[in-house]
């Protein structure tokens, strides 16, 4: 009946899952990592690699003031509240940690500039030194091979096995998938002696699902995610009896590209210089209309309201701050003029309401006077005075699946009916619904896969073994 | 205020504006559905309308000496379109027409917009100058090389490319587009797959990346080196996302795009061909062991069969004949019989494969010697020996001790009963 055994199975080879594999073989003698895909790594390792992290080295060298509850709060001002409390404070009480395990167990580097984005109180994200998520995956892929952790890839989860007692007992799959074909590959069982882990992500690619969910995202509205982020994992874990959560909430991304597909080198430019160190007009008015360091919600509905035409633009001083801008303007995702009459004409916007846009906006800067629009003014925040400019088209696309299935500070899997743990099934990562409530913030997602992963695994490597076949 | 009313009017129009250029379009046979698509229309329709709204508000500096540096300002945004088009491969008859189409339609409509607009004729005069100069830059620079927008008019992709662009996909080998700058702008599905990244890491990515650093500098070395259109392979061992190395063939092709150079790699994962290599190699190695096994044990055999004649005819002359001998010269038949027995044996045994040693001590021994060696051969015990033999214990102390003597034992620390296990009676 069952084709192989292994003590934790895991599926899903993002952040969520190698943490979980990683912790979990510290305890057990096997662990395997199912990816449907066939490359590891998922959305994480395209993602902008930023990890925000309360109380890190880079905050205490910059003087920065910064705790687990001032993190927590921002979290649930993002969340509109609507965040499962509990699970928000274990990802921002154990960020700080979390950060250091990969510096100092995996060996990530990270730039020694602390970003500051939007939404948050204070400077408290790292950027990955390549300024991608791969520059944590791939550590974890190196682990992961000399810890003996198969990675497994092309096997897609057809089914989640629940044993006569309700408890997870193993996996259907199908080996020598290619997706998105349902029927390719070859029907297989394998057994988890422990425990299974889900880590598939969320679903910002399916179509169909997501506009179930919130139908005002049509199949018109591009996604940053991979092409493997759909929903059938989590539906497998709905069949199985675990508790959905918020499915609807579902987060455009305010900062991507209209000239390039998906999440592209763009939005890192926006996320980077931007929004922190620019301005967000409206080509038609040519003037500022949001707080540029909003959270992604607020910036997304203001740029989505009445038809707005979207541009970010940031000056020669800004731009430092952006590390994809080679890329950027290699590939025209980000042009560059010599003056702000020349990016105007170029982008069809009215040149006169635009200066007096600049103008307004850097007599606020130098007078430190309160924006009208409530734009943070710290005190690196220069004028927009330094030719060339640079401005970057923008579109909102669907980034990220703040709904998914309710797990406890365990890490179980909560069954709907009887509220309580489903034996021996662990979840974590973006599969896992109600931390980020409404709006997760910029940066919270990687602390958030790698806090809920490690748990996972070690959780899940700690149930008693049943007795092998 | 007139003129807000008058660009608010003609936006209004578009709709309609739209539907009457495209009457014109189609009447002059430059249908293209392709090209005259709404939204690249409205696109356009909107940069003429700048270009309008701005005349319009800077009615004294129509006939100002920079108004020439004006008008190419105003034009802008029209000449982008042109470069747009000029990518898509429109051709420049096409374009202008559209254009010229495109004013005329707003030009006819302009007078009915706002009835009373002062300086209207004004206006359009600048809209005519706006659009003429915009015509001489376009045709100016219709042929002039944007070397920053080459490489993206190289790969862009029009239908007849997309076909070719999911060819490239689907290709059963890993394909990299390598640029200038040593990085990858294009890979296709399997390439992506070789390397264990996706789509988004790969492209970007430095090609030296992606190998050990002997083979990285070899194929910057060809890069260097190969002609455009030559082609030149060379084996390096490649690193996957993971860490872990693979052995590659890279075939390394030139092609020149618009005065920059492109290399293609196209990469073949060896591990399995290298493993099958490795394989044969292995199983060549053991046949040429097997073949020297076999050698030397055929020699051996020889060797063996050499040893064997030899020593049988040792046996022969040292056991066999003085047995012979021994029986000869014995007078009773009982005797007789009993060396005959041993000779028996020893007969058998040098067929038999001398897995037991023949002793030639034991011819030494006597005929009740002989009897009473069989018994302690056999297990019995002193007490035992007495009884199978009806001798007194003393008797049969006797006898083991001139056996132990015969058989050079005496003062051995050696069982009799061992010694004789190994041996033939």
């Amino acid at each position: 009946m069952w084709n192989e055994e292994y003590d934790v199975v895991i599926i899903g080879s993002g952040f969520a899952g190698l943490a979980a594999a990683i912790e979990a073989r510290k305890l057990c003698s096997s662990v395997i990592v199912l990816e449907k895909m066939a490359v590891p790594g998922g959305n994480s390792t395209i993602s902008g690699g930023l990890f925000a992290a309360a109380g890190s080295r880079l905050q205490a060298r910059e003087n920065i003031e910064d705790s687990p509850e001032l993190m927590l709060s921002d979290m649930l001002a993002a969340g509109c509240n609507f965040n499962h409390r509990e699970l928000a404070r274990i990802v921002a009480e154990r960020s700080a940690e979390t950060l250091l395990w990969t510096i100092d167990d995996l060996g990530v580097k990270y730039k020694s500039e602390l970003s500051h984005l939007g939404g948050h109180s204070v400077p408290r994200t790292y950027n990955t030194e390549n300024t991608s998520g791969a520059g944590i995956v791939r550590p974890m892929l190196v682990r992961c091979r000399e810890m003996d952790i198969p990675i497994r890839l092309k096997t897609f989860l057809a089914k989640l096995i629940i044993d006569a007692d309700g408890d997870m007992e193993g996996v259907e799959i199908r080996e020598d998938y290619i997706f998105p074909n349902r029927e390719s590959g070859v029907a297989k069982r394998i057994r988890a002696k422990q425990a299974v882990i889900l880590a598939t992500g969320g679903f910002g690619q399916d179509k169909e699902f997501r506009a179930i969910q919130n139908p005002m995202l049509t199949e018109d509205i591009e996604c940053t995610n991979h092409r493997g982020a759909t929903a059938e994992s989590l539906i497998c874990a709905l069949q199985a009896g675990a508790t959905p959560v918020q499915l609807s909430m579902i987060q455009l991304g305010p900062w991507a590209s209209r000239d390039e597909e998906g999440f592209g080198v763009g939005s890192m430019f926006s996320m980077l210089a931007g929004f922190p160190y620019g301005i967000l007009i409206d080509l038609r008015t040519g003037e500022r209309f949001v707080n540029e360091q909003a959270d992604r919600k607020l910036l997304v509905d203001a740029m989505l309201s009445s038809g707005r035409e979207s541009i970010a633009i940031v000056d020669e001083m800004g731009v430092r701050h952006a590390s994809t801008l080679e890329q950027c303007l290699k590939r025209g995702v980000v042009r560059k003029f010599n003056t702000i009459e020349e990016l105007a004409i170029a982008n069809q916007a009215p040149l006169a309401p635009l200066q007096a846009t600049v103008a307004s906006y850097n007599a606020v800067i130098e007078q430190g006077r309160d924006d009208r629009f409530g734009k943070p003014i710290p005190r690196d925040l220069e004028p927009l005075t330094h030719p060339p400019f640079y401005c970057i088209r923008l579109i909102s696309k669907v980034h990220h699946c703040m709904g998914g299935i309710r797990v406890n500070p365990k890490a179980q899997v909560i069954r709907i009916d009887s509220n309580q743990p489903i034996g021996r099934f662990y979840a974590a990562g973006e599969i896992v619904g109600g931390v980020h409530g409404a709006s997760r913030l910029g940066s919270n997602a990687i602390p958030e896969c790698l806090v809920f992963g490690r748990i996972a695994g070690a959780n899940a490597a700690s149930e008693p073994s049943r007795s092998s076949l | 205020m007139e003129t807000n009313r008058l660009i608010h009017q003609l936006r209004a129009w578009e709709e309609d504006i739209f539907k009457e250029w495209l009457r014109r379009m189609r009447a002059s046979g430059c249908l293209n559905s392709r090209i005259t698509n709404r939204e690249d229309f409205s696109r356009r329709f909107a940069g003429v309308i700048a270009a309008l709204d701005a005349c319009a508000r800077e009615p004294q500096s129509s006939r100002s000496a920079r108004s020439a540096q004006d008008c190419l300002c105003l034009a802008q945004p029209l000449i982008e379109e042109a470069r747009f088009g000029q990518e898509r491969g429109m051709d420049l008859a096409f374009f202008l027409g559209y254009f010229k189409t495109l004013i005329s339609c707003i030009e006819k409509r302009m007078p009915g917009a706002v009835p009373d607009l002062p300086r209207l004729a004004e206006v359009m005069a600048k809209l005519r100058q706006v659009a003429d100069s915009m015509e001489l830059t376009v045709v100016a620079g219709w042929q002039a090389d944007r070397p920053d927008r080459t490489a993206k008019r190289a790969l862009h992709s029009g239908t007849s490319d997309k076909l070719l662009g999911a060819i490239f996909m689907s290709v059963g080998e890993g394909i990299l587009l390598v640029d200038e700058d040593f990085e990858i702008v294009r890979a296709n599905q399997h390439a992506c797959e070789i390397y264990g990244l996706q789509h988004e890491n790969i492209v970007g990515a430095d090609i030296r990346s992606l190998l050990e650093e002997t083979g990285a500098s070899l194929l910057v070395r060809y890069f260097s080196e190969i002609a455009e259109g030559q082609r030149r392979h060379a084996e390096v061992t490649c690193l996957y996302v993971d860490g872990k190395t693979f052995p590659a063939t890279v075939t390394v092709t030139r092609s020149d795009l618009d005065g920059r150079m492109y290399w293609s790699l196209i990469v073949r994962d060896d591990t399995n061909q290298k493993a099958m290599e490795k394989q044969l190699r292995d199983e060549k190695q053991q046949i040429e062991e097997m073949n020297l096994t076999l050698k030397t044990v055929m020699k051996s055999i020889e060797q063996d069969r050499r040893d064997f004649e030899n020593r049988v005819a040792a046996k022969i002359k040292t056991s066999l004949l003085p047995g012979l001998k021994k029986i000869d010269a014995a007078s009773e038949a009982s005797v007789r019989r009993s060396y005959l027995a041993i000779l028996e044996e020893q007969l058998v045994s040098l067929t038999a494969g001398f897995e037991k040693e023949l002793d030639p001590n034991l011819l030494k021994l006597s005929r009740t010697e002989i009897e009473v060696c069989r018994l302690i051969q056999a297990g019995c015990s002193g007490k035992d020996v007495c009884n199978a033999m009806k001798l007194s214990f003393d008797t049969v102390q006797t006898h083991r001790r001139n056996i132990r003597r015969k058989l050079g034992l005496s003062g051995e620390k050696l069982n009799l009963r061992v010694f004789l296990m190994n041996r033939i009676l």
